[in-house]
């Protein structure tokens, strides 16, 4: 049994089926690896193992009756920032350090539904807002594969915990490479869904036309069976849509951008994504060079919304209804008093910054131009995929850092996203998947498809990844 | 860029210097923005698919009691704040 938190959703639910073993010990063992493994990683922030027992006892019942979903009796991670009926919610952040969920996001709810079992809540970069996890109010969470260096972020605790076997999957955000980054620098598999292919319900806000609640497993098919069980319309999401994306592909158009490989790019991860073009052309792929011409702005234009975005959804944390963090003289000065104490320096600068490009005088100059840009961002995009069916590329330009190395310069930590923003910019889907590995660190290939065709991430990344089981 | 100035806006205090460095650097770095032509280009601020929907307006929220016990102060189930007008000091 010593094995079992090794294998995919996919070999657990056989197991599960066949009675090789029950929910709850899958549970236990689950439970067994954190205690054994998380004083070192530190992925979660809240353990939710009374809860998880229950809801694997539960789940036995179900199968014993013969109502098995994919997803029934196998326990998961949950970032942070998605709410769990119950269950502390704390974005990362001091502000809500004691706030407890009132309700269960629209994803939650499905997974319940399925079965799920929730084994607790994993660590961020407070509000999202990061790409190290080091910008968590609480601790850094550790790269299982080097201690001594970050597991990506801003989902770092969901992707840590998949890695380290702590779960099965887990459920990340991804604003502008939440999910990916991570996903590559810790070795598994994860995808963005399109925008408005996930309900966004229930989870904390951070930039509200980028952020998408996505999958983080170990393997390609997993990833696609927690998405199919997330997706779809929801009443409480307005921009949250139904889409059909079940379409085959035939012959696979990859395209390759020729902007992606420019200077910045660690030279094994540059060889690697070579040798996995390499590969496709040698499967019977058509391998095609590609332009998306503003790609050297997108980084730029993202650091202007999201920001922007984020100033506006953080003003309802002023201490009033929840998070009360310190006392005020007067209204005025409570509000001071309790952001200035709540808020850690990445999300003061990310609000003063949105403040700045919102502000009377700067915002044509930079709001109103950066959306603008966005739209030529969204139209490189669109031209490309009239001719391919995917586009490839690496998930980061850089391997894991180590931990404290980019933190005293942000501009440098936000380089680590260059790849991954003109996904969410675009409002795309994207999946990052392992492509080897360089002196033991793990490396991410990204592939991006058009809007709602998931299903072509899926077909593409499966041929590829089964090259690697067969090694 | 008056960093204090701007960080009054959020009602963030910030302390002499704080964040000034690095934002003369990150709004370096972003205002390449400038250079790109977008003359043709509309504007995206949201790239929802869907237009003007629309649900039934009914209460709905059960979840009540649990808000409530979220609140730092309450008085007869209501939300207390502080007094909104006051005197400058």
């Amino acid at each position: 049994m010593s094995d079992l938190t090794k294998l995919t959703i996919k070999e657990l639910n056989q197991g599960l089926k066949a009675k090789d073993f029950s929910s709850e010990e899958l549970t236990l063992e689950f439970l067994k690896e954190i205690e054994k493994k998380d004083k070192d990683i530190k992925a979660f922030l809240t353990l939710t193992s009374e809860d998880a027992l229950k809801q694997a006892k539960e789940a036995d019942k179900r199968i014993k009756q013969g109502e098995i979903d994919l997803l029934t009796g196998i326990p998961c991670a949950i970032k942070d920032n998605i709410m769990i009926k119950g269950v502390r919610c704390t974005a990362g952040s001091r502000f809500l350090e004691k706030y407890v969920s009132p309700y269960d996001a629209t994803v939650i709810k499905k997974l319940k539904e399925n079965g799920a079992v929730f084994l607790g809540k994993t660590n961020l970069d407070e509000f999202a807002m990061g790409s190290s996890c080091e910008n968590s109010a609480f601790y850094p969470t550790k790269n299982p594969h080097d201690l001594s260096r970050v597991p990506g972020g801003s989902s770092g605790g969901s992707a840590a915990s998949v890695a380290a076997g702590m779960c099965a999957y887990a459920l990340g955000s991804d604003t502008g490479g939440s999910i990916r980054q991570p996903a590559g620098f810790c070795g598994i598999v994860g995808l963005k869904p399109t925008y408005g292919s996930v309900s966004r319900y229930g989870l904390i806000a951070f930039a509200s036309s980028l952020d998408q609640i996505g999958p983080m497993a170990k393997s390609v098919e997993d990833v696609r069976i927690v998405f199919d069980s997330l997706k779809g319309r929801d009443e409480m999401d307005s921009t949250s849509i139904e889409a059909n994306n079940a379409e085959d592909l035939k012959k696979i158009r990859i395209g390759v951008p020729k902007e992606y490989f420019g200077k910045g790019l660690d030279q094994s991860i540059e060889k690697s994504i070579r040798e996995a073009i390499a590969f496709y052309e040698k499967q019977g792929a058509q391998i095609s060079e590609i332009s998306l011409p503003h790609t050297d702005y997108a980084l730029a234009c993202y650091y202007i919304i999201a920001p922007s975005e984020a100033s506006a959804n953080l003003a309802r944390f002023d201490g009033i209804r929840y998070g009360k963090v310190a006392e005020g003289k007067n209204l005025i000065d409570y509000y001071f008093q309790n952001r200035t104490k709540g808020f850690g320096t990445e999300v003061k600068r990310r609000i003063i910054l949105g403040t700045y490009t919102l502000s009377a005088g700067y915002y044509d100059a930079y709001y109103k131009q950066a959306l603008k840009v966005r739209t030529l961002i969204k139209k490189d995009f669109e031209k490309a995929f009239e001719k391919v069916d995917v586009i490839l590329g690496p998930t980061s330009p850089c391997l894991p850092f180590k931990i404290g190395e980019k933190t005293d310069d942000p501009l440098s930590m936000y380089l680590a996203d260059i790849y991954t923003v003109s996904v969410n910019l675009a409002g795309l889907p994207a999946i990052s998947l392992p492509c080897g590995e360089s002196d033991g660190l793990p490396m991410g290939m990204q592939l991006i498809a058009p809007a709602f065709k998931e299903n072509n991430l899926f077909i593409t990344a499966k041929i590829f990844e089964q090259k690697h089981d067969n090694q | 860029m008056e960093v204090k100035k701007i960080a009054k806006l959020a009602y963030l205090i910030v302390e002499e210097k704080e964040f000034e460095k690095e934002f003369s650097a990150i709004l370096g770095y972003v205002d390449k923005l400038k250079e790109v032509d977008v003359s043709r280009a509309e504007e995206t601020a949201n790239l929802s698919c869907s237009k003007n929907v629309f649900r039934e307006d009914v209460e709905e929220r059960k979840e009540t009691k649990d808000i409530l016990s979220l609140m730092p102060e309450t008085k007869n189930n209501y939300l207390e704040v502080k007094e909104v007008f006051f005197e400058n000091e």
